[in-house]
């Protein structure tokens, strides 16, 4: 065949985010004409490693060798002169533009000054043909299609680029069982055309009927690399698995009442099929599973964020209906949104400011601010989440990440919310305010608060819950007690090993 | 710690700290106040250029003309503080001023009293309505106000021929209710217009408001981010309808100054550059047409700016068509320093 092993070779891959070391020594080499798994937990550096080989987020240091033969891929345009594609979730397709235009978007014009719409088509058809999908119109708009066939244009546009190695970041996450099939059929095509195919996904199932090998990788390091037939599931599991468990969540002696809060059977949207979940008083509830599993999208249609389109939501034994967070404020339930920048605070606003800006009622009794009141509550939250900072008349974007959503928390608190829903609470933020914001919780807690914790890392959720739901694609599959609480068992029903 | 970045955002809320120590840097101070400067130096110029400039009669004859900008420029102030705009100002005024002579002459409404009182509040009325659908299209049914307050901006302009018919409508001079109407503009207190007394309590009134008052916050906080205050448990869209309900009353009330001024009403008030000028002064005054900020006390001295520089004009004679160059040049520049000095901080 060739001189070279591997059509994709990466050595020693390290890279960090400010400090953070996102990869580190990471290996990874796809042969000829294969399909590639790589997997790994939320956060495990697929997407930074796929990241390294596209030339989005060049490496800090490492090797990378194309066909033998060592490539520098300093940004984008890189990666596609040497012939690798990556397709996102997001795909990066015109919307309202044709399956021709789209397929042949980088050059439509062929290098002539004006465009021969005849011959454009004429190529973009060819390349369907040879894919098996000559029955796709070319003159149709993208956002026409269905998802596994904008999918198909994509991968399209990628071969006329001449991609030799294809990345696909879970490509099936929006599609339906027979999206699914059709998609399946052509990567194998793809593979028998000598394609290199990079699979990224979570999906035990789709991984072992289509892969040939897989790569796991842990906390950005290379764990391993393994043959798709010599492995089960649970081998594959335990070596996602395992991390050290970080020893910073403070101690709590749990103390927990009656059921304050009850979500059933909710139903919204394509993401949220039939979530349930109960969280008592004085009790933490984890809402775990992988990215993308629906918990937020859950949380949200509960909070009448968005629709909820079925199921029931009862508070204190009386069933309610929550039509905005208005409603959930008035009804004592608090919301902290998973996107602190654009959701959770005011950025170009004083930290005071947002800190009142859920209790105005409070503090303007007949919308007039006054002062005498507003200052003590602002005094109060500043001390009780401790936010660092020169003056509460900052602005609050001049505050650190890990501040900024203390800030974030402290409106809640104002608020007089009993019940609190936290999305991805310590996203975004160093290692020491993640400490301070689960002080936070665990004062709330012994105040008899109910709290509800959405996270993707798993050791937060098992060093923070006493009782997590597992989410797979938008269900809730399982729920696991205190003494329960594992990454083996987490990770076990979020990728539907088990379920209840 | 950037103070010098803290200082152009919304000056009021920072003028408002009453705890807490914020260092004020020089250039921090030339960055905030910029348009105070250059408003004095703008006044020093043209007291150099035309010694009629600064003497009583000239200062209170063009703040007089000035009362109906500064009105209508507070409505400005709060539309584009929440991210939108008004194109449409000019019409409603129009329309507002047309209907209060209107019912005047046609309606018996002029002898004064009661009834005169009932013409205002009609013209004012006219505003009200045309802010609550620019509000209920733009607020509920989440369409670009752009785009409505062009339509409305045509609509109200339309309305205006159709009542006028192209006419100027002349209040009859001998009645009480032109005396009572009319006086308001042209009596005084002391060297004081009282017309321009009552824009002061207007601008002194949305000081108070946008500082101390809960409608105030929001309005700001929508600008800042609308689905972060919705998330938040805030109901943004009626903070911002009333916003546009506001603005609409707002215009009316200018509409029946721009009537008391001279008496009489005519469609040609729809086309006077009440929306362009009040964008740039307000704009000058600090504000971002991508919402979230803007001043009140500075947004008057914005439009003042634009006044002097009118004023300046009028006095060494330029017609009235390069003035209009002139003007356009001066926004153009205020956005470009402001886009400029705004960049450097991100």
């Amino acid at each position: 065949m060739s001189d070279y092993e591997y059509e994709v070779e990466m050595h020693h891959i390290c890279k960090s985010f400010s400090g953070v070391k996102a990869l580190q020594d990471a290996e990874f080499c796809v042969r000829h004409g294969e399909i590639h798994a790589l997997m790994g937990e939320n956060g495990a550096g697929k997407s930074t490693l796929i990241r390294c080989l596209s030339g989005v987020g060049p490496a800090d240091s490492g090797e990378i060798k194309l066909k033998g033969k060592p490539v520098h891929i300093a940004n984008p345009k890189d990666g596609i002169l040497n012939g690798i594609s990556v397709i996102y979730q997001e795909f990066a397709l015109v919307q309202h533009l044709t399956v021709a235009e789209n397929i042949l978007l980088d050059d439509f014009r062929d290098g002539k000054p004006i465009i021969n719409w005849s011959q454009m088509r004429a190529k973009a058809k060819q390349c369907l043909e040879d894919l098996g999908f000559g029955h796709i119109n070319v003159n149709t708009v993208v956002r026409d299609l269905s998802v596994a066939y904008q999918q198909v244009v994509e991968i399209c546009k990628a071969l006329i680029r001449n991609a030799s190695v294809l990345v696909l970041d879970e490509p099936t996450a929006v599609m339906t069982t027979k999206e699914v099939e059709q998609l399946f059929v052509l990567i194998n095509r793809l593979r028998d055309k000598g394609v290199s195919i990079v699979y990224v996904s979570h999906r035990l199932d789709e991984i072992f009927r289509i892969s040939d090998r897989i790569t796991v990788l842990k906390d950005g390091q290379y764990v391993g690399t393994v043959n798709t037939k010599e492995i089960d599931r649970n081998q594959l599991v335990a070596m996602m698995i395992g991390r050290d468990m970080a020893t910073f969540f403070p101690p709590r002696t749990p103390d927990i009442g009656e059921v304050v809060f009850k979500a059933e059977h909710i139903k919204s949207g394509m993401a949220v099929k039939d979530i349930s979940f109960e969280v008592r008083e004085g009790e933490v509830l984890g809402l775990s599973g992988l990215v993308g599993a629906g918990r937020t999208e859950a949380v949200r249609a509960i909070l009448g964020v968005d629709k909820l389109e079925g199921g029931t939501v009862t508070l204190r034994g009386e069933q309610i209906h929550l039509r905005s967070t208005k409603d959930a404020y008035a009804h004592g339930i608090g919301f902290l949104p998973e996107d602190r920048k654009n959701q959770g605070v005011l950025l170009r606003r004083p930290i005071y400011q947002n800190i009142t800006l859920s209790c105005q009622k409070k503090i303007a009794p007949f919308g007039w601010i006054f002062k005498s009141k507003e200052t003590p509550i602002v005094d109060k939250y500043v001390k009780e989440v401790t936010i660092k900072t020169a003056s509460v008349n900052n602005d609050v974007d001049s505050l650190s990440g890990g501040n900024q959503q203390k800030v974030a928390i402290a409106k809640i608190l104002a608020t007089d919310s009993k019940i609190v829903f936290l999305d991805e609470p310590t996203r975004g933020v160093d290692v020491g305010a993640k400490v301070e914001i689960f002080k936070i919780i665990n004062e709330l807690v012994a105040k008899r608060y109910a709290v509800v914790m959405i996270s993707s890392e798993m050791a937060e959720i098992i060093g923070m819950c006493d009782r997590a739901v597992v989410i797979r694609e938008g269900r809730s599959v399982g729920e696991l007690q205190r003494d329960e609480l594992s990454e083996m068992n987490i990770i076990q029903y979020a990728m539907g090993v088990k379920e209840q | 710690m950037k103070v010098k970045e803290k200082n152009t955002a919304a000056p009021e809320s920072t003028l408002a700290a009453s705890r807490g120590t914020q260092k004020l840097t020089v250039s921090g101070f030339l960055m905030k106040y910029n348009c105070i400067i250059i408003f004095i130096a703008l006044f020093i110029v043209a007291s150099c250029i035309s010694p009629m400039f600064c003497t009583p009669t000239n200062i209170f004859t063009t703040l007089r003309q000035q009362v109906p900008y500064i009105i209508i420029g507070m409505s400005m102030l709060i539309i584009i503080i929440t991210g939108g705009i008004d194109l449409g100002a000019a019409s409603v005024a129009g329309v507002s001023s047309i209907v209060t002579a209107y019912a005047m002459i046609n309606w018996g409404m002029s002898g004064g009293g009661i009834g005169t009182v009932g013409a205002v509040l009609l013209g004012v009325l006219m505003g009200a309505i045309f802010g609550a659908v620019n509000g209920f299209l733009i607020a509920r049914l989440r369409m670009p106000a752009f785009i409505v307050t062009l339509a409305t901006m045509t609509a109200g302009e339309g309305i205006c021929y159709i009542i006028t018919k192209g006419n100027t409508l002349m209040l009859d001079s001998k009645t009480e209710g032109y005396k009572e109407l009319v006086g308001f503009s042209v009596n005084s207190i002391g060297p004081v217009p009282v017309a321009v007394i009552f824009a002061a309590v207007v601008v002194a009134i949305f000081f108070f408001l946008m500082k101390y008052t809960t409608f105030g916050r929001m309005v700001y906080a929508i600008g800042s981010n609308e689905s972060a205050v919705q998330l938040a448990g805030i109901n943004s869209k009626k903070y911002l309808f009333l916003v546009y309900l506001i603005g609409g009353i707002l215009c009316g009330i200018a509409g029946v100054v721009i009537t008391s001024r001279s008496g009489n009403a005519s469609a040609l008030t729809a086309g006077v550059d009440y929306p362009m000028t009040t964008i740039a002064g307000v704009v000058i005054g600090g504000a971002s047409l991508a919402g979230g900020e803007g001043s009140v006390l500075l947004s008057v001295v914005g439009i003042l700016i634009m006044a002097v520089i009118g004023n300046i004009m009028n006095l060494v004679n330029v017609a009235s068509y390069p003035q209009m160059v002139v003007k356009a040049a001066v926004i153009i520049l205020a956005v470009l320093l402001k886009s400029v000095t705004s960049k450097k901080h991100h």
